[in-house]
């Protein structure tokens, strides 16, 4: 039996620290909706998703009311759909941009307010629709409000598509002077995985099921609970962390299996990232803080969020075999209240975040820039990050939002859970010559594991 | 509609200490004819937490509808007062 005291400290962990699930997802495969003609494709597409999300949205609030832990968002990610694209007869960018306004709607329709799977998969090379797809995604993001998009443009097996990045980091730019969120729901990643719950990243891969259900867990705030608590030693530390970690993952997995199992699909994975929001005390770099660094981003804050992403996973792990997605913690610049504070204060900087994701997970992610960003450093700044995945075999992502009009220091409002920040300041150094090499930069020798 | 996932529920009130909240909570229980198992209460610093743990398998009622009675006594008593089944504190808090 459950005692009083256990019982008491989940309610203090729903009440006081913040613990809710992100985010519930449902992924679902459109490629059977892939038609000859684009309007006849909108309209299956448009189908199947009232067809396997009509009920969504109230099954996952019986939930919510069943176990009384707040489940925060609820997503939908679809097929990449430069695979519809390719199916198309007549593949082109105005078809492209008319699936992203159909999938737009339909997630209005539906009460979900991200829908994501705009995706295009061209770690090798890009096919006709995943050209089309990259060249309309500043016309779809801008014609959209919900629509989340992600390009894959490296892999540990294949390595880096270099001209791929150069053409993002044009993409990113052209995104930014013609959407103000457009470019905060576009991600560009290398080691995608196909079960990620989390937006702008999530899409539903091919090796899925017809449809399954994918949970992102939270938690930055339990998990600062617990370590403000701690004076131990890093033993104790991480001990703790994996504690906490257990419970809020052990709290995903139910919601998960209940959801899927009233849905009538699969359940897929959990994805343990602790994912931060503006919210004050919902922060990761808070937690960085309370184990005794004054300001994150100063000497010792790689080393923190190492061991923090660590014990998290070992504690999700244990409590778990359905962990996937990213799963590591997020840090993302706009969304993470710490993280506002340090970057307005100037002690954090794009260099020593890049260096941070070398331990966690995703990357440069929501990090403002200056509108005026030059798109060949835009692409300098994404291959760094696509290096530390590829060469270290992790997912990484970059999500870098230039502001239009706005230069290094100013302050942008995105509004909701995307938050607000200063514009952080990018060194104006040219790397154009060789992000204009051209091709791919091999596999790395650490793929090779056959 | 049977019930897909167990039949226990955890009653959990947080309140300033006065009389009547364990009268009031427990008689919406009795009325709905919902089995109380286990039953706790404490005062604290003048704090006032009570936890019940009850089975609902006896009530002829579906959770939501002893939810609702529940959050509505809740609100007459002017209490904190928390329904959830139970799963999700055997799921955290057990191996």
């Amino acid at each position: 039996m459950v005692t009083s005291d256990e019982i008491l400290e989940t309610i203090k962990m729903v009440k006081v620290e913040q613990l809710d699930i992100r985010t519930v997802t449902l992924g679902i495969n459109l490629l059977d909706c892939a038609k000859n003609d684009v309007g006849h494709t909108c309209e299956r597409i448009t189908d199947k998703l009232i067809d396997k999300a009509g009920d969504f949205v109230e099954i996952v609030n019986s939930v919510q009311e069943d176990f009384g832990i707040p489940i925060v968002n609820k997503r939908i990610a679809v097929t990449p759909i430069s695979l519809i694209i390719n199916a198309l007869g007549m593949p082109s960018k105005k078809a492209a941009v008319k699936i992203a306004t159909t999938l737009d709607e339909a997630a209005e329709d539906l009460g979900i307010n991200f829908i994501g799977g705009y995706t295009a998969l061209v770690h090798r090379a890009a096919s006709l629709g995943d050209n089309m797809l990259i060249e309309s995604i500043p016309e779809a993001m801008e014609a959209t409000e919900r629509l989340c998009s992600s390009v894959v443009v490296a892999s540990t097996r294949d390595g880096i598509n270099m001209d791929e990045i150069l053409r993002m980091g044009r993409i990113i730019k052209k995104t930014s002077e013609v959407s103000d969120t457009g470019c905060a729901r576009l991600v560009v990643l290398a080691n995608a995985p196909e079960d990620i719950p989390f937006m702008p990243g999530a899409y539903h891969g091919i090796g899925n099921s017809d449809a399954s259900i994918n949970v992102g867990i939270s938690g930055p705030g339990v998990v600062r609970a617990a370590v403000e608590k701690t004076d131990g030693n890093f033993m104790e530390l991480c001990d703790t962390i994996k504690r906490v970690s257990f419970k809020i993952v052990r709290a995903g997995e139910l919601i998960g299996e209940e959801v899927a199992k009233r849905m009538k699909v699969d359940f897929g994975s959990i994805d343990l990232s602790l994912a931060p929001t503006p919210a004050v005390g919902d922060s990761v770099a808070k937690i960085i803080e309370d184990m005794g660094i004054e300001h994150c981003g100063g000497p010792g804050s790689t080393c923190a969020l190492a061991l923090l992403t660590d014990a998290v996973k070992k504690g999700g792990i244990m409590a778990s075999s359905r962990i996937g997605g990213y799963s590591g913690a997020f840090i993302p610049v706009s969304e993470d209240r710490g993280m506002i504070e340090v970057a307005k204060a100037g002690h954090i900087n794009i260099e020593k975040l890049e260096a941070m994701t070398s331990v966690c997970s995703v990357g440069l992610d929501m990090v403002p820039i200056p509108g005026d960003t030059p798109a060949e450093i835009i692409a300098g700044i994404i291959a760094d990050q696509m290096a530390i995945g590829v060469y270290n075999n992790k997912t990484v992502g970059a999500r870098l939002v230039p502001i239009k009009g706005k230069k290094e220091g100013d302050y942008v409002h995105f509004g909701g859970l995307l938050g607000e920040g200063s514009v952080m300041p990018v060194k104006k150094i040219d790397c154009s010559k060789f992000v204009k090499r051209g091709g791919r930069i091999p596999a790395s020798v650490t793929s090779f594991r056959n | 509609m049977a019930d897909p996932i167990g039949e226990k529920i955890v009653i959990t009130v947080l309140s300033a200490d006065r009389p009547g909240i364990v009268a009031g909570v427990t008689r919406v229980l009795a009325d709905l004819n919902v089995n109380i198992l286990e039953l706790s209460q404490t005062v604290l610093d003048g704090v006032f937490s009570m936890i019940a743990i009850a089975d609902i398998s006896t009530s002829g009622y579906d959770f939501k509808k002893i939810k609702h009675d529940l959050e509505a006594e809740g609100v007459k008593l002017n209490i904190n007062l928390l329904i959830q089944r139970k799963e999700i504190f055997d799921r955290m808090h057990r191996v």
